[in-house]
């Protein structure tokens, strides 16, 4: 029975996570994601747990940690994976040196930590043969003219049936200026740039040395019996800005992140006004104004603490300032969200060696690209247009046009 | 006063699937299910409400099983067999799965292993040719048997009869995409509640392009032929003989902890791929 009578909620406390079977260690997730980088789907995870003192770990989520690489020019290497920490680029990656750092106190300290990753639509992976869920309708009159052409002179026969993809390709798919050659191409191409391509982006080399001994505790713990064995890291996919992907219409599948974090906080206490507070997540990873704000918007919504490392986050240099979106998540989740460039002792153990050295040229960096930020962001909003010109607000016909209804 | 809640369904997963059920199980004051319905439905239906029980750790419900509320066109309730054949024959007679003795010879199945004490390492060695799903309730594989599972497409530990009731097993099978699925155990429980799973799992994938309501006996045993099931046990010596009526009631009272099947003639037959749950 549930402890609520009204419309289902996830974060209810004392009707989420909690400590289930006193002296349970972990929670069984599967994904067949983890496969890809553990050797196994289906593992037991267990809760942050607590240092000496009583305090307790916190949960490190680094999302889009994703190696990109670069020629010589900056371009993108065709066929090399194609995320947006650009590690083979002199200097490129402030953020990367503290990172190393954060991680490396992941393994030592066997943190708790989820790799929250964009795995976007790889146009390779689709099959042609395979059924869509759209059946064409036998009125032709909800095609716009084009597609209806099409359907009378070559698709008339699959009127009323389920079209396969190679079909509905056929049909709905145009030579556009954002998709010239009519390809099947995913939305993150199509609305922004292709980029985090499933099949050809990576995690970033300290990150897949976290999963390599990951996999050989694993396979340890396989070669003893355990059918679910214990995982502390883990990967986990995603498909755009939002960082929690649901399960399918029976609720089956989705990326786990939701179970991971309710593993993480089971058991405990972390629950309750003497408990709450322990619930706390360590956030990094890029693109801070993309995939790491909603993350930090998605954990406070689980209720949970978060503290975003600013010196392990890599912003977006081209319109933004870390400073700034920092001031805005604080104004709207200051009792939720700490920013901090430190290494916090009492989280994280002794500060590693090189870590204040490793956080002055991320400071540097920051300080720096918020000035010249500011000085763009201040006359874009005289002029009421962003970066690229766009009009912050629009009106009538520029809003009309904007949305194709013009 | 008694509601009835009538569902037109195939196997248990469409009744575990309605809300009202779930929701009857969470509300304290429903004390008594009265299920009726085709015998080899109502197991199935009565074991999910068990298993549910147990994973949302719900008081478990009185369950009472009227035995003139158990139906079948096949087999006939009142055919004497052993006790161990009963499962084996609803299988077949009510779902057309297939129960054989060893591995079909095909190459696009899944295997479900779903062991007691490890069953015969031979087979499972042989049935790795095939992605497996391997599991068993104490979590914790014997010697025997731990290059399988070492091996397996995916692992799993499990408590209940069911090894489809689990969201990890089902997402497994989900990921293979088989066309056929072979149950292996050994234990005719679990080989029996499994199987029906494995049934389940197709008539769910066939639900996302046709309406469920409207499947015919026909449809269903056309999906029962999509399973095989393969009991890893030495044969045992004879069983008690009585009819497959007398054995399904025991096996209610026994191993699904069912209060009650005798006859109650408030509750008649029903009719059709029905199942009948009345909330008391």
């Amino acid at each position: 029975m549930s402890i609520y009578r009204g419309i289902r909620k996830r974060w209810i406390e004392g009707d989420y996570a909690g400590s289930y079977r006193p002296g349970e260690d972990a929670v069984e997730v599967r994904s067949g994601f983890f496969r890809r980088y553990l050797g196994r789907d289906h593992v037991r995870v267990p809760n942050v747990g607590f240092r000496a003192d009583g305090v307790a770990r916190p949960l490190i989520i680094a999302t889009d940690v994703l190696a990109g690489i670069l020629d010589g020019n900056g371009q993108q290497v065709a066929g090399q994976s194609d995320g947006l920490y650009y590690a083979n680029v002199a200097n490129a990656e402030a953020t990367l040196g503290t990172l190393s750092l954060l991680l490396e106190r992941v393994r030592e300290d066997d943190l708790l930590a989820v790799f929250p990753g964009d795995q976007h639509e790889n146009t390779s992976y689709f099959d042609l043969n395979a059924m869509t869920t759209t059946i064409l309708d036998p009125d032709l009159g909800k095609l716009s003219p084009g597609e209806r052409r099409i359907v009378e002179q070559r698709f008339s026969a699959w009127i009323g049936k389920r079209l396969p993809l190679g079909i509905w390709k056929e049909i709905f798919l145009h030579q556009t200026p954002e998709n010239p050659g009519a390809a099947l191409i995913g939305k993150e191409a199509r609305n922004f740039v292709p980029h985090c391509t499933e099949g050809i982006v990576e995690y970033v080399p300290d990150v897949l040395r976290l999963f390599e001994a990951q996999r050989r505790d694993i396979d340890a713990q396989m070669a003893a019996g355990a059918l679910v064995p214990l995982a502390r890291w883990l990967p986990v996919p995603k498909d755009g800005l939002t960082v929690d992907m649901p399960g399918d219409a029976r609720g089956m599948g989705g990326n786990k992140l939701d179970d991971l974090l309710g593993a993480a906080f089971t058991g405990g206490y972390f629950q309750g006004d003497d408990h709450r507070h322990q619930k706390r997540a360590i956030v990094a990873g890029a693109c801070y104004e993309y995939s790491v704000r909603l993350l930090i918007e998605h954990l406070v919504d689980a209720d949970i603490q978060v503290v975003c490392m600013l010196s392990c986050v890599k912003g977006l240099d081209f319109f933004s300032s870390k400073l700034h979106t920092a001031h805005y998540l604080k104004e709207l989740y200051g009792r939720k969200l700490v920013f901090t460039y430190d290494w916090l002792e009492p989280l994280l153990g002794p500060r590693p060696a090189g870590w204040d050295a490793a956080v002055q040229r991320v400071m540097q960096h920051d300080r720096a690209q918020h000035d010249l930020f500011w000085k763009d962001y201040t006359a874009q909003m005289a002029r009421g247009t962003t970066a690229s010109g766009a009009e912050i607000v629009c009106a009538g016909q520029s809003a009309l046009q904007a949305l194709r209804v013009a | 006063m008694p509601v009835t809640e009538l569902f037109n369904v195939a196997t248990w997963n469409f009744v575990l699937g309605e809300r009202d059920v779930e929701d009857a199980l969470r509300d304290p004051t429903v004390r008594a299910l009265i299920v009726r319905g085709g015998v080899g439905t109502v197991l199935p239906t009565v074991n999910a409400v068990r298993e549910l029980e147990a994973r949302e750790e719900l008081r478990p419900k009185a369950i009472h099983v009227p035995s003139n509320g158990l139906s079948a066109a096949l087999p006939d309730l009142g055919m004497r067999v052993e006790a161990s054949a009963v499962l084996p024959r609803l299988l077949r007679d009510t779902y057309g799965v297939r129960v054989e003795d060893a591995l079909p010879q095909r190459d696009d199945a899944l295997v479900v292993a779903f062991l007691r004490d490890g069953g015969d390492a031979g087979v499972l060695r042989e049935a790795s040719r095939f992605p497996m799903v391997v599991g068993m309730p104490c979590g914790v594989a014997p010697s025997g048997l731990r290059d399988v599972a070492r091996k397996a497409f995916s692992t799993f530990r499990y408590e209940g009869r069911n090894a489809f009731f689990p969201a990890s097993v089902e997402e497994a099978a989900l990921e293979v995409a088989p066309q056929h699925i072979v149950v292996l155990s050994d234990d005719p429980e679990r080989l029996f509640y499994t199987a029906i799973g494995a049934v389940d799992f197709f008539l769910v994938q066939d639900a996302r392009l046709r309406d469920p309501s409207t499947l015919q006996l026909w449809d269903i045993l056309s999906m029962g032929a999509k399973v095989t099931a393969v009991l890893l046990a030495s044969p045992r010596a004879r069983s008690e003989v009585a009819t497959v009526l007398e054995h399904a009631c025991t096996h209610l009272q026994t191993a699904l902890g069912v209060a009650s099947c005798q006859p109650d003639y408030e509750y008649g037959p029903v009719s059709g791929h029905k199942i009948a749950i009345d909330l008391r």
